[in-house]
């Protein structure tokens, strides 16, 4: 327990009055410093304030961006009465109240419990801590004070909120397992591919009539088969620009949260690689619980400059497959990120690189000036160059503004069905 | 916003309690001076301001003082002090819960508390004057300032022990 920031004011003025009534010899003044002194021996003893029980409990742990969440805080008071009780609920600013506020009061008897239901949205993705709760215990006159810090913190998780894409690229090369990617081999399927001359041992089923009516010979018709295929989402951390969560990043993650979703919904396996001040990866692998890890992942990924020259040679091979698509996913601001997308087509991998330009996000929190206005448009026509220049060394490459539906990013991105380059 | 107003009520009592009883340029500086610290407590929530304004405030009503008392005169004071507390509470008050959601309980006992604040103080207030014609009957003039002064430092050496002992138990 210790004295309010009142305490000394009214002491003060106490003295001030009863110091000026004998000063100008004015008993009467004696009066005026009455209130003052009722005020000063209101003063009541306080419990202690780490003896109030609180609880924070979420009606979710896990939320997509946007997403509410109830906060049932409970006060309970056991054995001594608070007459003013202060709760300030520790919350990340990505929180915002929809129904309630950070910082409370009430007033409590002893024994008595008090039920807020309190309702936040999570406006950005990320790891949130809900709690500690600090308590200010204050007296009936406000002139002591206790403070305490109770309830232990609750984590949230909030994931980004996955944009619906209908046009995923097509992987090149494909596994020998089951899937929904049309391969360039041939086999079981349901695609036609070549039309080729009866063998004994061909399904009859399989027997192409129009052709083989035409040329007096049967012919049968060969399938692609679907299979899967591996696909590693290459992230870029290296920079970022704009404000979270708005920034280049954050563009970046919705973007690779959309397509880990596409891909994994149609059987394919996909792993990601974040490559930053901290080289992370997640190998590939198929199923929602795939989707869980990916999803972690992205929740926690931030930008983490480094000076250091990252290298994609410590990722294992089994986390970037030779097989596999990689897509890689940036706002093209570090030199270092764009060199290794043309090494590793250098080295045969199938890249497709999806440019997030992060010109309007990062203009959004430039004040209006014509200076700005001339460097973004610079910046632009410098990214469009790049772009240029990555086309040339023979990747597939799509821009995407983050104000505008991915889709349309990724329609420019469509390939053509494998070549029928029959592998036997 | 208009929470944070209300300590702003005592300001019209702490001008306007010196100017009705004086009428010199001093009190009148003094007067205005502390009216304007005042008002910038309250819209700052500063309580630091409120206390630089009280104590300009309480200078102005002591030059302004005239010597002989009456009932009018005794529940004048009385206000002025509650109006002292009023605003130093209140600007802490809106300091300490600054973009809160306070519950209308505490609202509710925080009133109760300082209706009955100034109740007791009017009640203190009006034994005082009571009392105070008759000590001065009873003892020599002399003696009076002495009495007097005994009696603000026993009255402040209580208001301490009182406070001592609610902190200490």
């Amino acid at each position: 327990m210790r004295p309010s920031p009142l305490l000394a004011p009214l002491s003060v003025l106490t003295i001030v009055a009863l110091g000026l009534a004998l000063a100008v010899g004015r008993p009467e003044l004696v009066l005026v410093a009455v209130p003052l002194v009722v005020a000063l021996l209101s003063a009541r003893r306080l419990g202690v304030a780490s003896g109030i029980a609180v609880t924070v409990v979420p009606s979710a742990t896990t939320l997509v961006e946007d997403d509410c969440v109830d906060l049932v805080l409970t006060v309970a008071s056991p054995q001594t009465a608070a007459p003013s009780i202060e709760i300030f609920l520790s919350l990340p600013d990505s929180f915002v109240f929809v129904d309630g506020a950070r910082h409370l009061a009430t007033s409590l008897d002893a024994g008595d419990t008090v039920e807020r239901r309190l309702v936040v949205r999570s406006t950005a993705r990320g790891r949130g801590v809900v709690g500690p709760v600090t308590l200010r215990l204050t007296d009936h006159s406000g002139l002591w004070v206790d403070e305490a810090m109770v309830a232990s913190p609750v984590v949230i998780e909030t994931y980004p909120r996955v944009p619906e894409i209908r046009h995923l690229p097509r992987p090149a090369r494909t596994r020998s397992s089951f899937g929904n990617v049309v391969s360039a081999r041939l086999g079981t399927g349901l695609e036609p591919g070549d039309i080729r001359a009866f063998v004994p041992g061909d399904r009859v089923r399989h027997i192409n009539w129009p052709v083989s009516l035409r040329l007096g010979k049967l012919h049968v018709t060969q399938f692609h088969r679907e299979q899967n295929a591996d696909i590693v989402l290459l992230l870029d951390t290296l920079a970022e620009t704009g404000a979270h969560p708005q920034s280049s990043v954050d563009a970046c993650v919705r973007a690779v949260t959309a397509l880990a979703t596409g891909y994994l919904a149609q059987k394919d396996r996909v792993g990601l690689v974040e490559f930053g001040g901290y080289l992370r990866w997640l190998k590939p692998a198929t199923g929602q619980r795939q989707l869980a890890r990916l999803l972690q992942a992205a929740v926690s990924a931030d930008q983490v400059f480094t000076h250091a020259v990252r290298d994609l040679d410590y990722v294992p091979a089994t986390a970037l497959p030779r097989q596999a698509l990689v897509i890689a996913i940036s706002p093209l601001i570090d030199e270092r990120f764009a060199n290794a997308v043309v090494e590793l087509s250098g080295r045969g991998y199938d890249v497709v690189l999806l440019a997030v330009s992060a010109v309007e996000l990062t203009r959004r929190v430039l004040p209006d000036t014509p200076l700005d206005d001339v460097a973004c448009a610079l910046w632009q026509l410098e990214l469009g160059n790049r772009l240029q220049h990555l086309r040339h060394s023979g990747i597939a490459v799509a821009e995407w503004r983050p104000e505008e539906p991915l889709d349309i990013a990724l329609a420019s991105l469509s390939r053509r069905m494998p070549a029928r380059a029959v592998i036997r | 916003m208009r929470r944070r107003l209300v300590p702003g009520l005592a300001i019209p009592v702490l001008v306007g309690v010196p100017l009705a009883m004086g009428t010199s340029w001093t009190v009148d500086l003094a007067a205005a001076a502390g009216g304007v610290l005042c008002l910038l407590a309250v819209l700052r929530a500063s309580l630091s301001w409120a206390t630089a304004g009280a104590a300009l405030a309480l200078l102005s009503l002591a030059l302004a003082r005239p010597d002989a008392s009456s009932s009018a005169d005794l529940f004048l004071l009385v206000a002025f002090g509650s109006a002292v507390v009023l605003l130093l509470d209140g600007t802490h008050l809106c300091d300490r819960f600054d973009g809160a959601e306070v519950a209308p309980i505490l609202w509710r006992r925080l009133i109760g508390l300082w209706v009955a604040r100034a109740a007791t103080s009017l009640g203190i207030g009006l034994a005082i004057a009571a009392l105070a014609p008759l000590i001065a009957l009873a003892l020599p003039p002399a003696w009076l300032p002495f009495v007097a002064g005994i009696g603000i430092l026993a009255a402040f050496g209580a208001a301490v022990a009182w406070v001592r002992r609610s902190m200490g138990g």
